[in-house]
């Protein structure tokens, strides 16, 4: 039995040595690496091994048994390593297969306001799953420190040859003021000013691809990826195949940056007869891109803007009227038109007075631009308000918050993500609570066990001491 | 490195000279000056605590400044409480320990005021993060006491304190817990918060190293502790090396990017 007990001890001396090794290398590998390592097969029968050693150990060792704390402190890790295999994605395969029990162990939701499912997804947005109720998104709020956003007027410098470094200059302005424009020899002034806007026309911006070919005729197309145009011979068609946004080139490779705005663009393949294909990048900035140009045809991509602005109290989102006066006297008149909270307004300036070349190597134009731009406010809270319904029970109304999960049905659903852009739709994270009663009792048998034994007994024994030897000195 | 002139700043700066001319008196054997200066730094330290805490309106845990704040005013307290109830000496190394950990505060981290992001709005902040800090102070001390233990011939210390050997074992069998329970409260809060008790995040890795570094520790010494003392003390240096690293390197440093970066 002395030999058993002291191959026990070094047995959980070197697997805890090797999980000490693993987990200093599961640092060093990264958050993805480490859970496949684990979470693989030999990993898996660490984990199996270490816990039989532990039971064995409780076995073995009478005096585990016979003190609370040191019983707690073993049984804990027990239940945890039990409840996290049950709750692991294999425990759920084994679940189902063996007992017939169905869950999802984890996934999405991406619901949007006023609109119910039941579909959980996975990361790369595949269905993986359907739950047997449904929860509706009632609302979807963002709460921010200091109130709602405001709104601020800069210029951004054309970017710079050495990297995409980018300088911008905020303006103080204000109605019927002109002032001066850094980096362009225009000057600017604000002729009206809406906090909370619409575009007076239906749609907003405009996107449309001008095709004018060799004979003339000239088409307008929306330019939306997917769309085709038939054209005259020699040509067959034109495919729309991507639309950008803010078009650059990093590392070789052509990107769409979300967000930035300034380079929008549209990638166009054109197909002849005799079945050859070419492809063409068409910029909104006027500035020609890749691709051959000898078929004949004339390729614009215009970006329209709203041509103005009407008051609406319901969006919160707001519009300006500017005039851009140049150094030759010519004025132009645009409006500024946010249409989501995330995203700026960008309007051209037009080429940089000292520009080299038209466009750099990034494919950006060497151009400044104006932006009406949110202020980057902090976030205080993400609220969800999800309505359940199904699975026979009365609908049951929560909001789902960060550190507030909705728990029902054998589920949680944490706030994972929302719509940026637009904050119309939420992304619920959605986890199984299979084996969490384990793991939760064995926390609390660790942590209990662990004061036991090493704060209150041995402060009754030291205070117990104490008192016998008070007692002794007054006898 | 940068001179604070806040308030905080100059108490941080007084709390380290009072902790400095402390550990100065206790080695010059004056025992009584030395607990005056020690308390005096705790003062400074405490007063500095409670202002960042007004001042920000939430409990100053959040960033590294407010993290070393708050290590450098606990350590007076668990000090004297291990003397007075454990017998454990070593209270010239625990001011030292105090002006060490202030130090980073005082000249290193940045001291602006940080709203709290939506991720460490949570009952569980406060309990978690102050289970680790008192945790990590006690586990330092102990490292001190290892130190000499693996160092000095005379095992007896101090008269009327313990061994160097069962002051190691007694200040690791007061912070273990609290490690245990900041790292079961980090598990529990991360369920509330992000959906997994446990995302295998570096931070969350290295916890787990120095857990078990110390879990290794208690059973080493419950089977080798009388042919090997010298071994289960160079465990708890390891153990407070592993601490440190998870406090700084993992925070500080890009190769581990993660889920607590906000720590930074």
């Amino acid at each position: 039995m002395r030999f058993l007990r002291r191959i026990l001890v070094l047995t959980t001396l070197e697997l805890t040595v090797l999980i000490t090794v693993l987990s200093i290398v599961g640092a060093f590998l990264g958050v993805e690496s480490a859970r496949s390592l684990f979470n693989s097969i030999p990993l898996a029968l660490v984990w199996i091994a270490f816990t039989l050693l532990l039971v064995v150990g409780l076995v073995v060792y009478r005096s585990l048994n016979m003190s609370v704390g040191l019983l707690a402190i073993h049984a804990g890790p027990i239940l945890i390593l039990t409840g996290a295999m049950a709750g692991s994605v294999r425990g759920h395969e084994v679940a189902e297969s063996r007992f017939g029990r169905e869950r999802i162990p984890s996934g999405y939701m991406q619901i949007f306001e006023g609109e119910a499912s039941r579909t959980v997804h996975d990361e790369e947005g595949r269905e993986i799953g359907r739950l047997p109720f449904e929860l509706v998104l009632e609302d979807f709020d963002i709460d921010y420190y200091g109130g709602d956003q405001s709104w601020s007027l800069e210029v951004e410098a054309p970017f710079s040859d050495r990297g995409e470094e980018v300088r911008a200059v905020e303006i103080e302005w204000s109605e019927g003021m002109e002032v001066e424009l850094p980096f362009v020899r225009s000057t600017l002034k604000v002729l009206r000013y809406l906090p909370s806007a619409r575009p007076a026309r239906e749609g907003g911006d405009a996107r449309v691809l001008e095709v004018v070919e060799a004979s003339g005729a000239r088409r307008l197309v929306p330019a939306e990826a997917g769309r085709e145009v038939r054209l005259e011979a020699p040509l067959a068609k034109l495919t729309v195949e991507q639309v950008f946004s803010h078009l650059l080139v990093r590392d070789g490779e052509v990107v769409d940056v979300e967000g930035m705005g300034r380079n929008p663009a549209v990638k166009v393949s054109i197909e002849g007869e005799d079945g050859t294909r070419s492809q063409r990048y068409v910029f909104a900035s006027g500035m020609m891109g890749h691709g051959q140009e000898d078929d004949g045809l004339a390729l614009r991509y215009l970006v329209r803007s709203a041509a103005s602005a009407e008051p609406d109290p319901a969006t919160g989102l707001p519009a300006m009227e500017v005039s851009i006066r140049e150094e030759d006297g010519r004025e132009t008149r645009r409006w500024l038109i946010a249409q989501s909270r995330s995203r700026p307004v960008v309007l051209p300036l037009g080429p940089l007075p000292d520009a080299a070349s038209a466009m750099d190597r990034r494919g950006m134009p060497h151009g400044a631009f104006l932006l009406l731009t949110p202020r980057r406010a902090t976030v205080r809270q993400f609220t969800s308000t999800v309505e359940v319904r199904g699975n026979g029970v009365e609908p049951l109304r929560r909001d789902v918050r960060v550190n507030g999960p909705l728990h029902f049905g054998g589920y949680h659903f944490y706030q994972h993500s929302y719509d940026s852009q637009n904050e119309r739709y939420t992304v619920l994270a959605v986890k199984s609570d299979a084996g969490l009663a384990f793991v939760y009792a064995g926390f609390v048998a660790l942590c209990c066990g662990m004061f036991w034994l090493c704060w209150i007994r041995p402060a009754i024994r030291h205070f117990s001491k104490e008192r016998a030897s008070g007692n002794q000195d007054e006898h | 490195m940068e001179i604070k002139t806040s308030i905080e700043g100059v108490l941080i700066y007084l709390a380290m000279a009072a902790y400095l001319a402390a550990a100065t008196m206790f080695f010059m054997r004056r025992k009584r000056d030395g607990f005056t200066l020690f308390i005096g730094g705790f003062v400074f330290a405490a007063v500095a605590f409670v202002y960042r805490w007004i001042n920000v309106d939430h409990i100053p845990l959040q960033n590294m400044f407010e993290v070393f704040l708050c290590l450098g005013m606990i350590v007076f307290p668990l000090s004297y409480f291990c003397l007075r109830f454990l017998r454990v000496g070593g209270v010239a190394a625990d001011a030292i320990i105090g002006f060490i950990t202030l130090f980073p505060a005082g000249f290193v981290f940045d001291e602006e005021p940080q709203l709290l992001p939506p991720a460490l709005q949570s009952h569980l902040f406060l309990p978690h993060v102050a289970s680790y800090m008192i945790s990590y102070m006690l586990m330092a001390k102990a490292a001190v006491l290892a130190v000499r233990q693996m160092t000095s011939r005379d095992e007896c210390g101090e008269a009327g304190l313990v061994s160097y050997e069962t002051a190691t074992y007694k200040t690791v069998r007061l912070g273990f817990p609290l490690l245990t329970l900041g790292l079961v409260l980090g598990a529990v809060w991360g369920k509330i918060a992000w959906g997994d008790y446990w995302n295998w995040d570096p931070k969350e890795l290295w916890s787990l190293v120095s857990w078990l570094i110390f879990v290794f520790y208690f059973h080493f010494r419950f089977q080798y502790r009388r042919l090997f003392p010298r071994v289960g003390s160079a465990l708890v240096v390891a153990g407070m090396a592993a601490i440190v690293i998870t406090l700084l390197w993992v925070n500080l440093s890009r190769i581990f990017p993660g889920m607590h970066s906000y720590a930074t």
